[in-house]
């Protein structure tokens, strides 16, 4: 069985590979267009037209493209992406040091949606038929009108100004210390075992957290509360009852495992969307996360830690699209067959 | 306790274009043991001739020691470096060095580490913007471990003041062969009164106090700068106690911490100037144009929105009160006769004459808002521009290759408080920052850097300065000024260049 | 005449579809109804509160900005700058699409694979990031942003009306159409396309909502349109720094964008309800 699991989930993530090629490919392309020169932008502003042109034949710059790309290629394989232009480091390294505080925003973000939107679709499934349904559906309305970004910001308007109870910048108070051994600020706090570092992690994260995932929870709720509506149409349902069992008994014993499978794509199909959602909510919340240094990167045409966070955003959304294939291929007997 | 009286600050300030420091003649009363400070960028990188930029240089400065210092109104002082002597044809600089000095691993600092920093590292082709001032450096002759001799290719007569400037710090030549130019960014030994302790990049830096060091021993014992580049967030950290000094808050975030009862917070004119840069060719050619621009501006308004009408407005590429500027000379607001100008082109308010202008946003306070300020002005004359924004890091590229837009919004940092690091750099076509270049300007400026008498030098500067004003080479705007915010405990007074050191801090 | 009334009694519907049209009605009229042109600058009379708030003047009901602009202009000529991209971009994502899912739909094999990779590969990119991506290689400025939006959002069209092709070409009037001897276009066209409307239409109205945001985020991180046309993002952004001082500044253009977003989804649920005849045969109109 596990082998069984293995494999699916195995052929499935070799299926993204050919892919993702085809989007380093694009993305790469789409970068060269640009009236910038990497060469000029890495030396310092007394560098002379012979270093420039130095520095160009050095970064490859006056090979055809498609050399330049396979060039670019063998080097991030062997785990060399480049050099920033503006802070002239490697780049490999700048992104990996942030990368770990991004996969724990977006990987929090992800349980209190996931948390916040199945308890929601469940309660709206209870009272459905009353007006309090109607009530739900409307705010979910009002709620989907309020992209991650709009929320960001609507926090820090009411935490930051208002009511000051959440703090609206970085990861930590300034002034504690945490030695990073995971690089997850939430477990090495933890591990710390000093309960005021622990409530600074928490507090800082949560505005970040809530703006992202309170952003995605509507759509699981709506997702669920129509998916528990059509399972109950089937036919077991009536036969649990008429055996007797209770409402409760129903919904958490027979009814919820058949309906979250929607649910359960949703949440892969639209995660590449929640960890996009990082940068904009990380610029907003000053979080040094790879959403901060993606914006910097943006704005100083910074083309080699631009292409190394683009093509991770992407990477892990294919990652989690090809996770959700697989998990519905698993939960769904009526697909096995095929 | 005593706080800074600010009227009388602000006095000696306009009247010398600077501005208090404690120096280590004044004793210090009672150590400290932490001052946190919430400070705007990361320095990015611990080689700290790397770097030009003036953000990091308070940092650098607490680790490595520089050859020469300067004092309150910019003159120049021993340091490393006790005497120094500029021969008469400007083509070298004999200088003499302390023999007390360590580096933090122990080692004794000599004129070879000199010799290493200034010269050798750009022949090995460290990519340092040190080689921006010292490029012109020919060879370091080392007679002795405490005396050296400076040869230049060209004559170079603002050398020392360039040894006091930006990037410019003695490193050590056998821990640079050590670690390679890798590990002078990220692992930094230097001879200054602090060691690094801790650094996470964009998040905190910690110094603590070397009990070996030669000079002045600072009062307090750790530094710890907070990185937190949004303003709004480190007026947040200030407030909540979590630092005791703040930098670059907004002068409304100045104007109330002043009233309040724990906080204060001082507005310092520093020696950095803020202008538009104007090209010589494109529409910028024809010189009613550039004329009509520079008087359409009214900078004292600008000053009023953007800086609470604590910054200076100055008619000339220079800081008020420093050598170089024109007496008795100014340049007026007179949006009538911008008009003039333009009709005597051919251009009017309905038919305006259209350029581009960049601008940065961010960089520093205020600079998006005046850059588009300015841009309504010149609309109510009749030239309509339009606005880009971009980094300082693109301007530099953009004025390389001759792409950068007919005017732009730029700030300039002098520490030296010389005119050659403003307009001689500002002007001179050979150098990276020059966008108005024609061959008058070339001729004028060029005799000026191998000018080996100073006072001759400095007329020079002035008729220049009166030049490019007649011209309208450049708008000058404001003098730029540094703003701070600190819990009432300590005292604190900055540096006209803009650094704070731990020496400025003492406690009350 | 029937279906008219029906359309009334939703009231997603008809909220959703008035405060849109409001919003439409504030972008079309906006010379006449602003007070001030959105760029007057005054620079004595920076960062004025709301009228309500004290220190706060009737001559600036909204207050004004860091430069001294109207906020009550700036944001009725912003909602002029959301809805002409939001209008530009919904159609041309609409038209995109829609062909592409009605070629994949409809002759399906290799077009179909074709179509669908293509779909894969664009879903590969979280949307925002793509949008700023395609923005850094087009540059900025009002029609990039509206051909940004439109290359991101035509997969959400293609996907979703794909598979409805896909049902309407199994029926039965369609192969009768091709047995007589239509030819394909005529068929696309005449038959299945009108099936196709309904949802395209309802897409159509979430599409605005979503190209508002998009608008939004890409003036505020300073890669939309061009800083002179006014425009919500960047009214958030300016507002952003100095929000401790004028927070209305903030929670105004913020507001802005809730309400239009709101009232178009609201006014597409609306539609969907009412089109689609599943959902009016369970009686949920």
């Amino acid at each position: 069985m596990i082998k069984a699991l293995l494999r699916i989930v195995a052929r499935r993530l070799f299926a993204i590979v050919p892919v993702f090629a085809v989007v380093t490919v694009l993305v790469f392309a789409a970068l060269r267009i640009l009236p910038v020169d990497p060469a000029q932008m890495s030396l310092p502003p007394s560098a002379t037209i012979e270093q420039v042109e130095a520095k160009r034949e050095e970064m490859g710059l006056n090979k055809p493209i498609w050399q330049q790309y396979a060039l670019w290629a063998r080097r991030a394989v062997a785990g060399d992406l480049g050099e920033s232009a503006q802070y002239r480091m490697p780049t490999a390294k700048g992104v990996l040091e942030r990368l770990p505080a991004t996969i724990e925003l977006a990987m929090c973000a992800l349980v209190f949606a996931v948390v916040v939107g199945v308890a929601g679709g469940i309660l709206l499934f209870t009272v459905r038929g009353t007006a309090l349904e109607s009530l739900g559906m409307a705010l979910t309305s009002v709620v989907m009108a309020l992209p991650d970004f709009l929320l960001a910001l609507l926090f820090i308007l009411v935490f930051g100004v208002m009511l000051p109870l959440f703090p609206v910048n970085g990861r930590l108070d300034p002034g504690l210390e945490v030695p990073s051994h995971t690089g997850f600020l939430l477990l090495d706090s933890l591990l710390t075992g000093d309960v005021s570092i622990v409530a600074s992690a928490i507090s800082h994260i949560a505005l970040p957290v809530m703006a992202l995932g309170l952003a995605f929870s509507p759509t699981i709720v709506r997702v669920l509360h129509s998916s528990l509506i059509n399972t109950y149409q089937q036919s077991y349902i009536r036969q649990a009852r008429l055996r007797g069992l209770s409402d409760r008994e129903i919904l958490f014993g027979q009814a919820l495992k058949n309906a979250i499978l929607p649910v359960v794509i949703l949440v892969g199909t639209q995660f590449g969307g929640l960890f996009g959602g990082t940068l904009l909510v990380e610029m907003i919340f000053s979080f040094p996360g790879l959403g901060n240094l993606m914006v910097k990167a943006m704005q100083t045409a910074d083309l080699s830690v631009i292409m190394a966070i683009a093509l991770i955003y992407c990477a892990v959304t294919l990652l989690f699209n090809s996770l959700a294939d697989a998990a519905a291929y698993l939960l769904n007997p009526k697909l096995r067959t095929a | 306790m005593k706080d800074i009286d600010r009227r009388l600050f602000m006095k000696l300030a306009g009247a010398a274009g600077c501005a208090l420091v404690l120096r280590p003649d004044l004793s210090f009363a009672g150590e400290i043991d932490n001052i946190s400070i919430a400070w705007m960028t990361d320095p990015v990188t611990w080689d700290p001739n790397q770097r030009l930029s003036p953000d990091p240089q308070s940092i650098l400065k607490t680790v490595f020691d520089q050859p020469l210092d300067q004092t309150p109104d910019l003159t120049l002082v021993p340091s490393v470096v006790t005497e120094w002597k500029l021969a008469d044809d400007g083509l070298s600089l004999h200088v003499k060095l302390r023999d007390d000095v360590k580096f933090s691993d122990g080692t004794r600092l000599t004129a070879e580490d000199f010799a290493y920093t200034y010269h050798q590292r750009f022949v090995k082709g460290d990519q340092v913007d040190l080689v921006v001032g010292f490029g012109v450096v020919s060879d370091i002759e080392v007679i002795s471990p405490t005396e050296a001799v400076m040869r230049f290719s060209k004559p170079f007569p603002t050398a020392a003041q360039w040894l006091a400037f930006s990037a410019s710090y003695i490193v050590s030549k056998a821990y640079a062969e050590k670690v390679g130019i890798q590990g002078m960014q990220t692992n930094p030994m230097g001879s200054g009164p602090y060691m690094l302790k801790e650094y996470k990049r964009d998040s905190r830096i910690v110094l603590t106090r070397r009990d070996d060091y030669w000079g002045e021993k600072p009062s307090i014992k750790q530094l710890t700068f907070e990185i937190i580049p949004d303003p709004t967030a480190r007026l947040a950290a200030l407030e909540s106690g979590t630092v005791d000094i703040a930098m670059e808050l907004s002068i409304r975030d100045v104007k109330r911490l002043q009233k309040s009862g724990n906080f204060n917070a001082i507005a310092n004119p520093i020696a950095r100037i803020i202008y538009v840069t104007i090209r010589a060719d494109g529409t910028f050619a024809d010189r009613n144009i550039r004329l009509a621009a520079a008087h359409a501006v009214d900078k004292k308004l600008l000053s009023k929105a953007f800086f609470g009408g604590e910054a200076a407005t100055i008619d000339f590429p220079t800081v008020p009160g420093m050598p170089g500027s024109p007496k008795n000379s100014s340049f007026a607001y007179d949006p009538a006769k911008s008009k003039e100008l333009l009709a005597a082109s051919g251009y009017s308010t309905d038919k305006p004459v259209t350029l581009s202008m960049a601008t940065t946003n961010g960089q520093f306070p205020g600079d998006y808002d005046m850059a588009r300020a300015i841009v309504t002005m010149w609309e109510k004359v009749g030239i309509k521009a339009n606005l880009t924004v971009i980094t300082e890091a693109q301007w530099y590229e953009l004025n390389a290759s001759g792409k950068l837009p007919d005017a732009s919004l730029f700030v300039w940092e002098n520490g030296t408080g010389d005119p050659e690091l403003f307009t001689g750099h500002m002007f001179n076509e050979e150098m990276p920052f020059a966008t108005y270049r024609t061959p008058e300007v070339t001729a004028r400026v060029k005799p000026l850097f191998s000018e080996p008498n100073y006072e001759k030098r400095i007329k020079g500067y002035e008729e220049l300065n009166a030049y490019l004003i007649d011209e309208g080479a450049i708008i000058p705007l404001v003098q730029a000024i540094q703003t701070i915010g600190y819990r009432k405990g300590p005292t604190l007074t900055p540096w006209a260049n803009g650094g704070i050191g731990p020496f400025a801090i003492k406690s009350a | 005449m029937m279906r008219i009334w029906s359309w009334l009694s939703d009231p997603g519907l008809v909220i959703g579809g008035a405060i849109a049209g409001l919003v439409l009605a504030c972008a079309v009229c906006a010379p006449w109804l602003a007070p001030y042109h959105p760029n007057d600058q005054d620079l004595l009379y920076i960062l004025a509160p709301p009228v309500w708030a004290p220190d706060g003047a009737a001559e600036h009901l909204l207050g004004t900005d860091s430069l001294g602009r109207d906020t009550l202009s700036r944001l009725i000529f912003g909602a002029r700058t959301a809805m002409e991209v939001a209008v530009a971009a919904s159609f041309g994502a609409m038209a995109l699409g829609a062909v592409l899912a009605h070629l994949a739909g409809y002759f399906g094999g290799r077009v179909d694979w074709l179509i669908s990779r293509l779909v894969e590969i664009w879903l590969s990119f979280p949307p925002v990031v793509l949008s700023m991506l395609l923005i850094i290689g087009l540059g900025v400025g009002t029609d990039k942003v509206i051909l940004a939006i439109v290359l991101v959002d035509w997969t959400r069209f293609c996907r979703v009306l794909r598979s409805e092709v896909q049902v309407v070409r199994g029926q039965d009037y369609v192969s009768f159409a091709r047995l007589v001897g239509f030819a394909h276009m005529r068929v696309i066209v005449r038959e299945i396309f009108p099936a196709t409307l309904p949802m395209l239409i309802t897409l159509f109205s979430l599409q605005m909502g979503i190209s508002v945001v998009v608008e939004a985020i890409l003036s505020f991180v300073a890669m939309g349109v061009p800083a002179d046309v006014p425009a919500w993002g960047q009214m958030i952004a300016d507002a952003r720094i100095n929000m401790f001082d004028a927070p209305w500044g903030l929670a105004l253009p913020i507001l802005a964008i809730f309400v239009t977003v709101l009232s178009f989804n609201l006014f597409g649920d609306g539609l969907r309800r009412v089109l689609d005849p599943r959902h009016r045969a369970n009686g949920h109109v």
